[in-house]
């Protein structure tokens, strides 16, 4: 029995370190370099579906003459419907995979999004109410926007206050309630759908299915602040996003003010959201599908997925929004329904594919 | 480490804390001097986990003083804490695929700056702490390919790469094989001897405590029954008592410290 033990205990004396060098762990990490790689690849990405998306549409236009001659129809068509059609997506792409990462952080579930969580829903109920509601007031084009920005940051103020618990906010019950939002809000739009007309019908559906139709450089350049705007802050957080991923109580002993940082990205994204649906209604999937396959491809860790989120996020909907305006021109479909549509089932396939292990993420 | 006060690291005086109206903890009292490894043992339920986060500042206390390196522990604000306290639980979830490396590296989060990566400084910092629990060849497999010894290992080396001055460690050899519960724990050993860390630790196996603690503090209810070096604490009438078991105590023949030898259920 002793010599056994002797045994053992001579078994665990360690044998002498190999020295490893710093350099390869580099793969095992994130580095500046591979940073400013992959955000350089995924920049580039976008830039060139931005490119095409700019020369393909409904109708053809030359895109020399459009740049050469600012009185050509070309340069009309470029200038006051293309280009803001492609930015506005581009846009609206790169801040709801933004959010959708940024949220999945906070309530440490890859299935978050805005949608999910009710308050794009509450934006578009705002805008349907509107719409209804203020036809005959003489701003309705600023008045519906706003009205949607204010009622998902009223809808956002609910599903928060609903969610803390003793003053907690519990990252399963926060899920919990947007997704019982999300279900609520669907049922009020379907209720105003049935007692409006059918004019208004039309415009609902553009607000539960998303759309870039003729949006103004004004709006461009509102949302564009409030995705950029958005980033930024995010951004400061996405060390925090990554401890946050080890649970409430390693977060903290780790020096994470948890409840500040749950407030700051839950009144960010919000505040993004309400400003994407004000503009092009309810796009879904794009939260969802981006950050996952950027996950998948590129790791955990925040302080890329955000900015590669908002760079992938922006050419897959110009991408999406290409095929909305293209593939059955002169008719348009509906951008949120492509998303869906293509999203949907190779979110599955993916899925599949990495069987178990991408589940748990 | 010689016993003055100025080697204090951690001290708790007549320490009280209750969930709710449910009172876990009664006037608990100790201190732990600098390099020095304390283990606290009992049954299941005696307040050990509940006494490791209210040392650790994550549980306030309901009465009684904590002092973590002769300032009181309140004074502390989150990030400073961080920088010299570090806490592995007793359960590690993590919700992302992140690799052995990143989560390691998740524990110079307290000593980076906002927006910052992490320098080559911190790298080695992460590498020195992946190297004592043989880590480094693990270090790009995602967390959640690993083995619940791999993963502990894990978080006891994150917990290094804080670079803390006191370490409070829940059951940190639960779910280690044999080899790594003897390196791990003469690791930590080493660690006190070498950094001066002072360590504490919660712990069921009492023959791994009684080779490798400097001192036991044995809890029962939330209360102190006894505390002191091994050989003062682990006696028959002692474990009997924690644990309602008869036990005979025997040597160590490698360490010479205490044996427990658990026998059956004693009548009460």
């Amino acid at each position: 029995m002793r010599g056994k033990i002797s045994e053992h205990a001579a078994a665990a004396r360690r044998p002498e370190p190999v020295p490893v060098s710093l350099e390869s762990l580099d793969a095992a990490h994130l580095t500046r370099t591979r940073m400013l790689l992959t955000l350089g690849i995924l920049g580039i990405g976008s830039t060139m579906v931005g490119v095409i998306a700019t020369a393909f549409g409904s109708v053809h236009i030359n895109l020399l003459r459009a740049l050469r001659d600012p009185l050509s129809p070309d340069h009309a068509i470029l200038i006051g419907a293309r280009l803001p059609r492609v930015f506005m997506g581009a846009i609206v792409g790169a801040l709801l995979a933004t959010v959708g990462a940024a949220l999945q952080a906070l309530v440490r579930n890859p299935l978050a999004e805005g949608g999910i969580l009710g308050i794009s829903g509450g934006g578009a109920l705002g805008a349907i109410l509107a719409m209804a509601l203020l036809t005959q007031a003489p701003a309705a084009d600023v008045l519906v926007p706003l009205c949607a920005f204010v009622a998902s940051l009223l809808s956002m103020l609910a599903v928060y206050r609903l969610a803390r618990l003793e003053g907690r906010l519990e990252p399963f019950t926060l899920l919990l309630v947007g997704v019982i939002f999300n279900a609520f809000w669907g049922a009020a739009i379907m209720l105003v759908n049935s007692v409006v007309n059918f004019y208004f019908s039309r415009s609902i559906l553009f607000w539960l299915m998303g759309s870039f139709e003729a949006p103004t450089w004004r709006e461009v350049a509102i949302v564009s602040v409030a995705a950029i705007g958005g980033l930024v802050i995010l951004l400061g957080y996405a060390r925090d996003m990554n401890l946050l991923s080890l649970g409430d109580d390693d977060a903290a002993q780790l020096g994470v003010d948890i409840a500040r940082v749950r407030r700051i990205i839950f009144v960010a994204t919000s505040v993004m959201i309400g400003a994407a649906v004000s503009v092009s209604g309810i796009i879904s999937f794009v939260g969802l599908i981006v950050p996952h396959l950027l996950r998948l491809a590129l790791g955990a860790d925040h302080r890329l997925l955000l900015p590669a989120s908002f760079l992938a996020g922006a050419g897959f909907t110009v991408a999406a929004d290409l095929i909305a305006r293209t593939v059955v021109a002169p008719t348009e479909l509906p951008v949120g329904a492509i998303t869906a549509l293509c999203g949907g089932p190779f979110f599955i396939y993916v899925l599949r594919r990495e069987g178990r292990k991408s589940l748990l993420l | 480490m010689t016993r003055r006060p100025d080697n204090v690291a951690l001290a708790l005086t007549q320490v009280s804390a209750a969930y709710g109206q449910r009172g876990v903890l009664h006037d608990i009292s100790f201190t732990l001097q600098r390099g020095e490894m304390l283990a606290i043992v009992g049954p299941n339920g005696a307040g050990k986990s509940t006494l490791l986060r209210v040392a650790g500042g994550s549980l306030r206390p309901s009465r009684g003083e904590i002092e973590l390196l002769q300032r009181p522990l309140a004074a502390y604000n989150r990030r400073e804490l961080a920088r010299v306290l570090a806490t592995v639980a007793q359960e590690n979830p993590v919700a992302f695929r992140f690799t052995v490396l990143e989560i390691v590296l998740m524990g110079r989060a307290p000593h980076l700056g906002a927006f910052r990566l992490e320098t080559r400084h911190d790298l080695a910092a992460a590498l020195s702490a992946m190297e004592l629990f043989d880590l480094v060849p693990l270090a790009d497999r995602p967390i959640d390919e690993l083995s619940g010894g791999e993963r502990k290992r894990v978080f006891l080396a994150r917990a290094l790469a804080q670079q803390p001055r006191v370490m409070l460690l829940d059951e940190p050899t639960a779910f280690l094989d044999m080899r790594h519960v003897v390196e791990i724990l003469r690791q930590f050993r080493e660690l006190c001897a070498r950094s001066g860390i002072a360590v504490v630790a919660t712990m069921h196996d009492l023959n791994a405590a009684a080779s490798y603690a400097d001192r036991l503090l044995l809890l029962s209810g939330g209360a102190r029954l006894a505390l002191g070096p091994p050989d003062e604490v682990l006696t028959v009438r002692n474990l009997e008592q924690l644990y309602g078991v008869s036990v005979q105590i025997g040597r160590n023949p490698v360490t010479g410290a205490p044996a427990i030898f658990p026998g059956g259920a004693m009548k009460t």
